[in-house]
């Protein structure tokens, strides 16, 4: 609902007036780094693992530097795996191949790090992984020529709980939402229990699928708490417009001893279909 | 709750056991002061008695009433633009005279300066008020040429727009919403067209605007930052007459005229935007296919039924419409106020008034898939006013008003056939707010005078309704359901109003006022510069009254027989349960929304100078004011003090006006402003391939300062007496040395490269020239 009250914003500033923006020189303070983790139980490809990385200076202009050598564990309450860091890629810790989710079950994260970051060497978090709304009949992409983008229309039943959806998209068995500002978030609010009739939860723009592409949705249960750290993330990273943003402030956490991320599980349903050819139905 | 009655009985009988002096034997000489072209009553306009080196003032409505002992005196009648008339009066019975007083507009040097008439900012106890009339209002610069009442009162000594062009604005530090907007006693919830840019009074129905900092008359109540009184023309009482104008932004024509002459006069005045008639020209289907405008229409009219009765009627109907293909919005306010005037006797002067007043707006998009939605909030009012002109030295006002509220959050239902959305809905929300007050001006010996009032204001939340309690983190953990009627919560506030005035001598005085104002409602909006989807919400019993207490010391003085008026004005304001809202707070259709409030203290200080000259061929006014404001809420930035959004240390505000002739004169306006308080990312980490900032405490930063230059050129036609019509064409330029003004930052990532970051600002107005054709007839 926000994003479409944004939208419609903008629309009106453009049409209005021209503002103009320009870069500005800014002197900003340093602040002390924190440990930043990003981890997830999932199913999606290449998201099962635990990111350990620093925060940086706002200016500093570098990749942020990776946490290496590190123990950390994953406790689902019955057992406890070790994660094992990749060779290639510093800071990125692999879960067993095996390793899946079960819906309900609570999963700890334990951190033991090789150096102290801002004086504490141990963290540690907590998620659990919600039921899955599985009752999907079908998607369809349709091509929208007003926007030139694709638009992603969702027919399923919605159970009758309180459900908080994060929505992916894959083309041909790869993520194209790799980044958080393109995944969508949403709860239920507006059709709780009711059928979605065709509801659009993703926009692509037009260059991110051609016909004949095979398109899956990714739809993820996830908890609330999480629906909220994304969209935090999400508002903090787009531009603020004084008419309808609030100040600006830190996105939440579920990491230990004032670590920054989230860490996350969640079950995925995945719904598959055929790219057809870039015709507006509504023409 | 009878306790405090029985003050109010105390307080009554205490005025009336203590005349101070014999009220028989004396007669009253009372009546109604106009404008003598066009009938037009001139509220606060003064009545000078030479015998007694004192005076009163007319009231809202133009009527003054003074007790004297029987004998000869010389009373002077002045107002601020007109030529002073001085009758003779013989006073051996009860006297009505009423009076006409010419406007000498047209040439400002030729008004004769009356030396004791004009320092009424001297003697008067009511200090932290401006007044600018709807003549001053005009001669301003104007953004785009759209005159702006509210520009113009963000010009004044303490006051500051909330973001540029926005027509919200801070009194004093505090939040847009805590000023109390009326238009004709009916509140105005949202003062902005076209997201806030112009507000939304049409200066040609405007008479005149009071703006009261924080002292408010005990009258008035239920905001702690301001009152903003705008009062709409009568409608001319002698003639048909007519003016309006062509502009970049609007056209306005108002016609006003007497219905029976004398008797009654009504005034009409429209004003509509056409920037969409301009995208309409647009060979883009994009953009010619866009619908946008705002229009307003004023009405009022006013009959009097003798000398003792008196009525209007007055309207205000405001909208702003906006369609961008399927989507679309709307959003206005629209008042109603029914006014009757009636004079008990010559010394008791009442006014009955009922509102009606609605502030809405509604957006939907209209394809198979479509939905809309509404949110709304609707007064009614009741009031009664009294002043009774008791004798020389005591003048008491008293009343009563009471306001009930229905607030209607917001609703969302689908409209199409294929509607996703079921309905989801906020329930309304009643609350009913009251308030009795008694005040009195008393002179105590020639050069000292008190006014002293006290407010007592109830409020009640009144079923149905499901309230909720909420946890530490703002989480709903349990719910009360209250039945129609059930007045299910009250809050009482004592609201005490005290002013004195000494004057040191004929051109200075000192002032000092303290006052304690409550609030009951405000605004569900954490941006600054405020947009047309605010909800107002009220108190409950989980969201205490917000009230404030302010003291103010000022030292006025006059100088070259008045002509230049100088003031300095210290205050320092307290606010208990000031409210903020969490970190990101969801405020709209969330029926949880007052889990999102967080409440603490605010105080803020500052001194005010004012420089204002305001007739001759130069008039205008320089004012400079540093002030501070704080805050302090548990559950914002780790519970420590940090700056309000509106903490401006440095403003300045330059205001001339120089009539060159009759035919020319030239305008400037020059404001600073220190930069606006903000916080800015100081780190920042990479989560989901995306850099995310990581911020400095609140509020730490500043943007960079704020100046801006506006001149304008102001041609009439030469006055022809043989000729209706008479033409001015205005030359307008809105930031004439191109400062670019920060309207905000963004931190911004490059799309090639994430981790390359850098800062944006955005600027909204570069150099603006327009041009407006005004006519009258």
């Amino acid at each position: 609902m926000k994003h479409l009250l944004n939208i419609s914003y903008i629309i009106i500033l453009t049409v209005v007036f021209s503002s103009c923006t320009e870069k500005i020189d800014i002197n900003l303070d340093k602040s002390e780094s924190a440990l930043v983790v990003e981890g997830a139980v999932s199913e999606i490809n290449g998201q099962q693992r635990i990111k350990l990385s620093k925060t940086a200076e706002y200016f500093s202009n570098q990749a942020p530097t990776a946490v290496s050598n590190a123990l950390v564990t994953i406790d689902d309450g019955t057992e406890s795996v070790a994660l094992s860091e990749s060779e290639l890629k510093n800071g990125y810790y692999y879960f067993p191949d095996e390793y899946s989710g079960v819906v309900g079950k609570t999963y700890t994260l334990n951190i033991n790090l090789e150096n102290e970051i801002a004086g504490k060497k141990e963290y540690t978090a907590q998620t659990t992984i919600p039921p899955l709304s599985d009752d999907i009949d079908s998607i369809a992409v349709e091509w929208n020529s007003r926007f030139e983008a694709w638009l992603i229309k969702f027919y399923a039943t919605d159970p009758p709980r309180k459900d908080y959806y994060m929505f992916n998209g894959m083309k041909n068995g790869e993520l194209i939402t790799d980044s958080i500002q393109n995944v969508n978030i949403s709860d239920d609010r507006l059709y709780n229990g009711n059928y979605t009739y065709g509801i659009a939860v993703m926009f692509l723009d037009g260059d991110k699928l051609e016909p004949g592409d095979i398109f899956t949705l990714v739809l993820s249960n996830i908890t609330e708490e999480y629906a909220n750290f994304v969209t935090e993330v999400q508002t903090e990273i787009s531009p603020g417009i004084p008419l309808f943003s609030g100040p600006p402030a830190n996105v939440s956490s579920n990491i230990s001893n004032g670590a920054l991320g989230w860490f996350t599980a969640y079950r995925s349903a995945f719904t598959s279909t055929v790219v057809g050819e870039r015709i507006d139905p509504e023409e | 709750m009878r306790r405090i009655i029985f003050i109010l009985i105390i307080l009554l009988t205490c005025i009336r056991a203590y005349p101070i002096e014999d009220p028989k034997g004396t007669f009253s000489l009372s009546g109604f002061i106009k404008d003598a072209e066009n009938g037009e009553l001139l509220p606060g306009a003064t009545v000078y008695i030479e015998e007694l080196k004192a005076g009163a003032a007319s009231n809202n409505y133009g009527y003054y009433s003074i007790s004297l002992k029987p004998g000869t005196y010389h009373v002077i009648y002045s107002f601020i633009g007109y030529a002073s008339i001085e009758e003779t009066v013989e006073l051996t019975e009860d006297k009505t005279i009423n009076i006409n007083l010419q406007p000498g507009i047209q040439s400002l040097s030729e008004v004769e300066v009356t030396a004791e008439a004009k320092n009424e900012n001297i003697i008067k106890t009511q200090m932290s008020v401006n007044k600018i009339d709807s003549k001053t209002i005009q001669a301003i610069p104007a953004l785009m040429g759209e005159v702006d009442l509210i520009k113009a009162l963000q010009l004044l000594p303490g006051v500051k727009f909330a973001a540029e062009g926005s027509s919200g604005f801070s009194v004093r530090g505090g939040s847009p919403d805590q000023n109390l907007v009326l238009l004709d006693e009916a509140t105005v919830y949202n003062a902005g067209h076209l997201l806030g840019f112009f507000s939304v009074f049409n200066n040609d129905a405007v008479k005149s605007v009071e703006l009261y900092k924080g002292d408010l008359p005990a009258k008035y109540g239920g905001r702690i930052s301001s009152l903003v009184d705008v009062r709409m023309k009568d409608g001319n009482k002698k003639g048909f007459h007519g003016n309006g104008g062509i502009g970049l932004i609007s056209s306005r024509l108002t016609l006003e005229g007497p219905i029976v002459e004398d008797k009654g006069s009504f005034m009409i005045a429209g004003r509509r935007s056409y920037a969409d008639l301009f995208l309409r020209l647009s060979s883009d289907d994009e953009i010619n296919s866009n619908i946008l405008y705002f229009y307003d229409l004023n009405a009022k009219v006013n009959y009097s039924i003798n000398q003792k009765n008196h009525i209007y009627l007055s309207g205000y109907f405001g909208k702003d419409v906006f369609k961008n293909g399927v989507f679309g919005m709307n959003w206005g306010n629209s008042t109603g106020t029914a006014r009757w005037n009636h004079i008990f006797s010559d010394k008791l002067f009442s006014n009955f008034t009922f509102v009606a007043s609605n502030f809405s707006y509604n957006l939907g998009v209209s394809n198979e898939n479509g939905f809309n939605w509404l949110s709304q909030l609707t007064d009614y009012n009741l009031k009664g006013d009294f002043n009774w002109f008791l004798n020389s030295k005591n003048t008491i006002n008293f009343g009563f008003s009471s306001i009930y509220h229905d607030f209607f959050p917001g609703k969302i239902e689908g409209t199409g056939s294929e509607s996703f959305i079921t309905e989801y809905g906020l329930p309304h929300n009643y609350a009913l707010e009251s308030g009795v007050y008694i005040s009195n001006v008393q002179k105590i010996g020639p050069l000292f005078s008190l006014k002293y009032g006290l407010r007592l204001s109830i409020f009640n939340n009144v079923g149905p309704n499901t309230v909720f309690d909420y946890n530490a983190y703002g989480m709903p953990i349990d719910s009360t359901i209250y039945s129609k009627g059930d007045f299910y919560n009250t809050y009482v506030g004592l609201e005490p109003r005290l002013g004195a005035v000494y004057q040191l001598n004929e051109s200075s005085s000192i002032k000092a006022s303290y006052s304690r104002n409550y609030q009951y409602l405000q605004q569900a909006q954490n941006s600054t510069a405020g947009s047309p989807l605010s909800i107002w919400f009220s108190s409950s019993p989980n969201i205490k009254p917000q009230y404030s207490d302010q003291f103010a010391l000022a030292y006025f003085r006059n100088f070259s027989n008045n002509i230049f008026e100088a003031s300095v004005e210290a205050y320092y304001k307290d606010i208990k349960n000031a409210i903020d809202f969490r970190d990101h707070a969801e405020l709209l259709l969330n029926k949880h929304v007052e889990g999102e409030v967080l409440t603490g203290t605010a105080n803020g200080y500052g001194i005010e100078f004012l420089l204002r000259k305001n007739s001759g061929k130069l008039s205008g006014w320089i004012s400079y004011t540093f002030s501070k404001t704080y805050r302090k809420i548990d559950g914002i930035n780790n519970g420590e003090t940090y700056l309000a959004p509106y903490d401006r240390p440095n403003d300045v505000s330059v205001v001339l006006n120089y009539n060159l002739n009759e035919q020319l004169s030239l305008g400037l306006t020059w404001v600073y402003l220190t930069g606006q308080p903000v916080t800015f990312p100081v780190g920042r980490f990479v989560y989901g391939n995306t850099v995310v900032p990581y911020y400095s405490s609140r509020n730490e930063y500043r943007m960079p300062d704020y100046h801006r230059l506006d001149l304008s050129v102001t041609w009439r036609e030469k006055v022809n007496p043989d000729k209706k019509w008479h033409s001015e064409l205005n030359l307008s330029i809105y930031n004439a040395y191109n400062r670019k003004n920060a309207w905000v930052i963004n931190f911004q990532s490059d799309p090639q490269d994430p981790n390359i970051t850098y800062a944006e600002m955005t600027y909204l107005f570069g150099i603006i020239p327009s041009l407006t054709y005004n006519f009258k007839f």
